[in-house]
């Protein structure tokens, strides 16, 4: 079947009035996560997950994805209106946005952040429908040296782009990988570090680890500092934007779609990176760069557009490969998991309905999410009157009933707490989670193909440079890591004053 | 970005990583071309001492950190002792229970909200919590006195 065919049989499933009230759902509330401080898009889908156990996967993962997306439109909202990003990727927002809405065209930003949102999340789901089955195809030929050089680059390239410092990020990888090696061994079964812990036998469960590290952490993060929204005073007239800003975005609509789709693909890149790049090139190519920064409506469109584009980009190498490549895409990949689902290459073959009605969700989800923004905006925004003390409360009841429900075990809130203050902890130190929890989810697929390489060459590591594939795929995963220390380094003026 | 501050957390990993290459001595490392469970283990940990060395290398050499927030930290161990306390007491008061008490702990006492808003924002909560996981997704929280 074409892919016309196949996005005929997604549409057929995504468009049953149960799966359009779940996609509706994960719109809904991936916007109130992204509108939340606190509160992450990996948060929010680990702490959805569990509410989600009973449906089918299909109407689940239109869900959770729903929530990924939706939260990027919700970020924007925070961005604007109180100079305070809902989440990472949407800090480069506030440049300008905040600035726009200062000067009273609160509406006008929110507009055409939502269209730009609309018109890049569409281009980029038509680039993950056309990207991520040649790709599959392209793996189905992988060996193990191929998929240990992939998560290797997934686990590289996270630590070097992840922003803040590289060591510290490869620190908190290795930390994933050792939990990681926590249960049964892979290949033989023997049991490793569970000190006799029967919980333990299985290693560690992830749900409740994921719930630790992002809902129980952000919350301890945001007690221990207080706090507390700035009272909005934008108002929010004229969401509809002027032909005049229509004019000016549509350019940066554009390239902030294809440039947010090509860093969402990357892994260890993502939607926060691919934001501030968009950002940057618009002000370069700017024929009026003095504006970026007072209230350019290009600085929103430009960002806003790119990191839409980057959450299905980052679904590439999730669907197509199995490899997730942030934080939030390793909370789905065990979401796929956990319903006995293994996205990668087979996943198209295998489960068709799954990856297809997952894909024409995401058309109507951006559709959705169109209409609910647009005029919904000011209803959002009541949102950020309730004292985050209430939103704590709601995050961490739900947090602990969630991590007791995945096995009914009370030993899985324990897990969750302490992962919740070694999060707290992290974050207090400058060590980022995403390397800790992406390697969490690596790790089993890491060593597996390792050992299995190792045995297959008896024992030589050069099977990782012959084999063209795993040695691009590690020589890019080792720029990754290094590239941008290497950048700064050359970039870093000398005695004279000069850059080389 | 390392400052000083991280001198104490790189001694302490340097610690946790040898202790984890040492323990992983204890299980089979391979045999023959075979890498066997301690494999992996062993390389990690000695990967993490590295890693940790440099940092603690690193951190002799840098400005020094912020001061820390010694109240915010007491907020939060408080909020991971209440947590702590869910854990104990779910199994004999019950799991709904135990997190209503803990959620007006929280709002009460450590974020210092009126009464009548934590009373409505933790049992608020704690509704959403008993409708959702036991009502509708008919998880079998442990049951107190009260039957819930």
């Amino acid at each position: 079947m074409d892919v016309l065919g196949q996005l005929a049989l997604g549409f057929s499933i995504a468009v049953t009035p149960q799966n359009l009230l779940f996609a509706f759902a994960g719109a809904l509330i991936g916007t109130m996560v992204g509108i939340l401080p606190g509160i992450g898009p990996a948060a929010g889908i680990a702490l959805l997950l569990p509410v989600t156990f009973g449906l089918p996967p299909v109407s689940s993962l239109i869900m959770l994805a729903g929530i990924y997306y939706g939260s990027m439109y919700g970020g924007t909202l925070t961005s604007v209106l109180i100079n305070t990003p809902g989440e990472s990727a949407s800090v480069a927002t506030t440049f300008d946005g905040y600035r726009m809405a200062l000067q009273g065209r609160a509406g006008a930003a929110l507009g055409i952040a939502a269209i730009g949102s609309f018109l890049a999340g569409t281009l980029g789901v038509i680039a993950l429908m056309l990207a991520a089955p040649p790709l599959a195809d392209l793996a189905v030929m992988f060996g193990p040296p191929e998929y240990f050089a992939l998560a290797a680059l997934g686990l590289l390239t996270i630590a070097g782009l992840g922003g803040g410092s590289a060591l510290k990020a490869l620190i908190s990888a290795i930390a994933g990988l050792a939990l990681a090696t926590v249960g049964s061994d892979p290949l033989l079964g023997s049991q490793r570090f569970t000190f006799g812990v029967f919980e333990l036998y299985d290693g560690l469960e992830f749900l409740p680890v994921a719930v630790g590290l992002f809902g129980i952490a952000e919350v301890f993060v945001n007690l221990a500092e207080r706090v507390r929204l700035a009272p909005i005073r934008a108002s929010f007239s004229g969401l509809i934007p002027s032909w005049a800003d229509w004019v000016a975005s549509r350019g940066a609509m554009l390239r902030g779609g294809i440039v947010g789709f090509a860093i969402g693909v990357l892994p260890g890149a993502g939607a926060t990176i691919a934001s501030f790049v968009s950002y940057g090139l618009e002000r370069r190519i700017s024929k009026h760069p003095e504006r970026f920064g007072k209230g350019a409506i290009e600085g929103v469109a430009a960002p806003e557009s790119a990191n839409n584009a980057a959450t299905a980009g980052a679904m590439v190498p999730l669907l197509a490969l199995g490899i997730p490549g942030s934080a939030t895409t390793a909370v789905l990949l065990a979401a796929f998991i956990l319903y006995g689902l293994r996205p990668g290459p087979l996943l198209l073959t295998e489960h068709p309905e799954i990856f297809w009605g997952l894909i024409a969700s995401m058309y109507v989800g951006n559709v959705m999410l169109l209409f609910l923004n647009l005029p919904a905006a000011p209803l959002f925004a009541s949102l950020l009157r309730l004292p985050y003390s209430v939103i704590a409360a709601g995050i961490l009841g739900i947090s602990l009933a969630g991590a007791y429900s995945l096995n009914n075990s009370i030993f899985d809130i324990w897990v969750a707490l302490a992962f919740g203050v070694l999060g707290y902890a992290m974050k207090r130190l400058g060590f980022p989670a995403a390397p800790l929890i992406l390697a969490l989810v690596l790790g089993p697929l890491l060593e597996m193909s390792l050992r299995q390489s190792l045995t297959i060459s008896h024992g030589s590591l050069a099977i990782f440079a012959t084999r063209p594939a795993s040695a691009v795929l590690l020589l890019i995963g080792l720029l990754g890591l290094t590239g941008p220390a290497l950048w700064r380094l050359l970039r870093r003026p000398n005695r004279k004053g000069v850059t080389p | 970005m390392i400052t000083r501050g991280d001198l104490a957390p790189g001694a302490i990993l340097v610690i946790a990583f040898g202790a984890l290459a040492w323990s992983a001595t204890t299980l089979r490392y391979g045999g023959g071309f075979e890498p066997g469970p301690g494999f992996a283990p062993v390389w990690l940990g000695v990967a993490g001492v590295i890693a940790s060395a440099a940092l603690l290398l690193l951190a002799r050499r840098a400005p020094p950190g912020e001061p820390g927030d010694r109240r915010g930290d007491l907020r939060v161990g408080l909020a991971a002792l209440g947590i702590a306390g869910v854990a104990l007491a779910a199994p004999v008061v019950g799991l709904v229970l135990a997190i209503a008490a803990y959620l007006l702990f929280l709002t009460l006492a450590i974020e210092r909200l009126s009464p009548p808003v934590a009373l409505l924002s933790s049992g608020g909560a704690a509704l959403i919590v008993y409708l959702v996981f036991e009502r509708f997704l008919n998880v079998p929280f442990p049951k107190g006195p009260l039957g819930f």
